[in-house]
């Protein structure tokens, strides 16, 4: 009997601690993401990858550029996005807080790119790059000149080269 | 426990665990039932939310980094289209904060939240929140845009932010349906309670009646069997007990009387003959001196054996009349001391060496002088027979309880009693006998067969004393002789001195 009464306690106890209303909740993940169109389009912009204040590479699109005619090309040669890149972030990044971790510089850049393979020579010591400053120029380089960011890109310094990667890795 | 059950009756307990069973049904159906229903209002709030909050974000375009003052008129045209409710739409990128709404930063979004989104930039997420007792539902989908052949997350994360109160209001709702629902249940369970409780309780009470009434001696009580379960098996089994009862109560009752009858006739019998035979006896014992040594002898024998004889054909009628109820109290006012003493010399017992009287004047009493006589002159025949000289008679008034001083005026009290006192000097009676002196024909002694007694004198006593509603003990005094002692209540207007 007085098993049974205790039982019925914890019952009742349960049923009122269940709790009424809407209670709040842990984060749920619920379905991907949105894709938003990205301007300019694809084939008119270069992506520069800069660094955001928690540390994660953020794209940046470029703009609209001119050949040397002034004829409006659209393709943006390799070696102006890596330029651009090493410039450092616009104000306009900047104001939205971000950052490169590269060192600034304006020599001489070079890159060949080939099917699956892109390699880029810059004028800035490399070994001693950290990790987020390398993806920088890596994926930068992967998807310049229309690439599609697949490529394997092998970045040369003035101290050396460093080992193949992904932009993806 | 045990005292707990015996405070609670049958029927508390029998309508506690209807309602206790009747309450955890209604509350474990209401629980689940409203858990389930709430699970599926908030899942279909939620999903029509995220889902439509990303169809919504999907449409919108932006240069990377974002331009906020672009962006704050999306987020303005976005908040317009908030499904199920309008929302509050914010988007964080880097440390830009715009919001559609007046302030930037929204106070709802935990880190939790925040941190996930920025975590996994592939997956959408949301979390329920309570901010200052409402609920909000906050929505956070990360944006990916298209480069080459793969997606890339763009750092820009949008928020909605919107108020769960017509939800809230839904499941609220539903608790209050299922207490409404839930107490009138209550109330329903107790109706078969009651019917169950007063099922099981009738034959209970009707069993204890007729317990009662058989307890009280009517034999013949049965109680009315209805319908076939174990209360009335129960009602048939006492049925059957109480006949088999009544018949062998019946038979006892029965063969008692015949017994009884039978010693009636007997004794009846032999009167007639005795008496003749007690005619003859004295005409032979005048002539006994007469006769040879040897015959005389003989016809002596005769003689007082016959008068046994009598004795014991007297007793067992006297006995008889009592058995039958046919025995008479004629009272009268006596001097109770006049009435022992002339007991006491109508049998010659006046010897001091053997007599010791303490008889006090003045005691009155309402009795049957005739039976009283025969109570004293057993006690005092036993006592000389079987004791040993001296026996005391005392006389008393014993004051009943709450009683008025003896030596105030006016009557003796309620309760008070007349105590005649009867002690000889022999050896007592062994303590096994004393339970059974007043058994007739019982010998105290075992070893002497025949008495001179009839072996009634003592039964025919305690009848007598029980019929003027008193009481005899027999006891063994301090100094080890018999003391009987007899206690008659004096009713009516005794007048004490």
């Amino acid at each position: 009997m007085k098993r049974l009464s205790r039982l019925g306690l914890a019952a009742v106890a349960a049923v009122s601690l269940t709790g009424c209303g809407v209670r709040q909740s842990d984060v749920i993940e619920a379905g991907g993401p949105a894709t938003v169109t990205v301007f300019p389009d694809a084939e008119q912009r270069v992506l520069l990858f800069f660094v955001s204040s928690e540390g994660r590479l953020t794209p940046v699109s470029g703009g609209v550029f001119m050949d040397r005619k002034g004829e409006y090309d659209g393709k943006v040669p390799g070696e102006v996005a890596l330029m651009m890149l090493l410039g450092g972030p616009s104000a306009t990044a900047r104001a939205a807080g971000l950052h490169t971790e590269l060192p600034r510089s304006a020599g001489h850049i070079g890159m060949k790119s080939g099917t699956d393979q892109v390699s880029v020579r810059v004028p800035i010591a490399v070994r001693g790059l950290g990790k987020t400053a390398v993806r920088q120029l890596v994926c930068t380089a992967a998807y310049a000149e229309g690439g599609d960011g697949t490529a394997e890109v092998t970045v040369a310094g003035d101290d050396g080269r460093l080992p193949a990667m992904h932009c993806d890795a | 426990m045990t005292r707990w059950r015996a405070r609670i009756g049958l029927r508390t307990r029998l309508v506690l665990a209807f309602l206790l069973v009747a309450a955890v049904s209604a509350g474990t159906t209401a629980t689940l039932t409203y858990r389930k229903a709430r699970t599926a209002i908030l899942e279909q709030a939620q999903d029509t939310a995220v889902s439509s909050f990303r169809d919504r974000v999907n449409d919108m375009g932006t240069p990377l980094p974002v331009e906020p003052k672009s962006l704050q008129e999306q987020l303005r045209l976005l908040a317009r289209q908030g499904k199920p409710h309008p929302w509050v739409v914010f988007a964080e990128y880097g440390s830009v904060r715009v919001s559609s709404g007046t302030s930037p930063v929204s106070t709802v979004i935990t880190p939790q939240l925040r941190r996930a989104a920025l975590a996994s930039p592939r997956s959408g997420s949301f979390q329920r929140v309570e901010k200052h007792g409402d609920p909000w539902l906050t929505v956070a989908v990360p944006t990916v845009f298209r480069a080459g052949k793969t997606v890339r997350p763009t750092g820009l994360v949008l928020y909605a932010v919107m108020p769960l109160t017509d939800e809230e209001a839904n499941v609220r709702a539903m608790v209050t349906a299922a207490r409404d629902g839930a107490l009138p249940g209550l109330a329903v369970a107790l109706v078969p309670a009651l019917l169950a409780a007063r099922s099981v309780l009738r034959p209970v009470r009707d069993l204890r009646k007729a317990s009662q009434s058989m307890g009280r001696g009517r034999l013949d009580t049965r109680i009315q069997v209805k319908g076939s379960d174990e209360l009335a098996d129960l009602a048939r089994t006492f049925n059957e007990s109480a006949v088999a009862l009544e018949r062998s109560v019946g038979e006892l009752q029965d063969a008692e009387a015949r017994a009884r009858r039978f010693a009636s006739d007997v004794s009846h019998e032999l009167r007639t003959p005795l008496a003749g035979m007690l005619a003859v006896t004295e005409v032979l014992d005048e002539d006994a001196a007469r006769l040879a040594p040897d015959t005389a002898a003989a016809v002596r024998l005769i003689s007082a054996e016959t008068g046994k004889l009598a004795v014991l054909v007297e007793d067992l009628m006297e006995i008889s009349r009592f058995d039958a109820g046919a025995a008479e109290l004629n009272t009268d006012e006596v001097d109770v001391a006049q009435t022992i003493r002339k007991t006491l010399s109508s049998r010659h017992w006046t010897d001091p060496d053997e007599i010791v009287t303490d008889l006090p004047d003045g005691i009155r009493a309402r009795l049957d002088p005739r039976r009283f006589d025969v109570v004293v002159a057993n006690l005092v025949g036993n006592a000389l027979r079987h004791g040993a000289a001296p026996v005391v008679i005392r006389l008393r008034l014993e004051p009943g309880t709450g009683a008025e001083s003896r030596t105030g005026s006016g009557s003796g009290g309620e309760g008070a009693r007349l105590v005649t006192e009867v002690a000889d000097s022999g050896p007592g009676i062994r303590p096994e006998a004393l339970p059974h002196i007043f058994d007739r024909f019982y010998k105290a002694d075992s070893a002497r067969t025949r008495s001179e007694g009839s072996g009634l004198g003592l039964a025919i006593t305690l009848e007598n004393v029980r019929l003027h509603g008193g009481t005899i003990r027999a006891a063994n005094g301090p100094q080890g002789g018999a003391v009987f002692t007899v206690e008659i209540p004096l009713t009516g207007r005794e007048v004490t001195e």
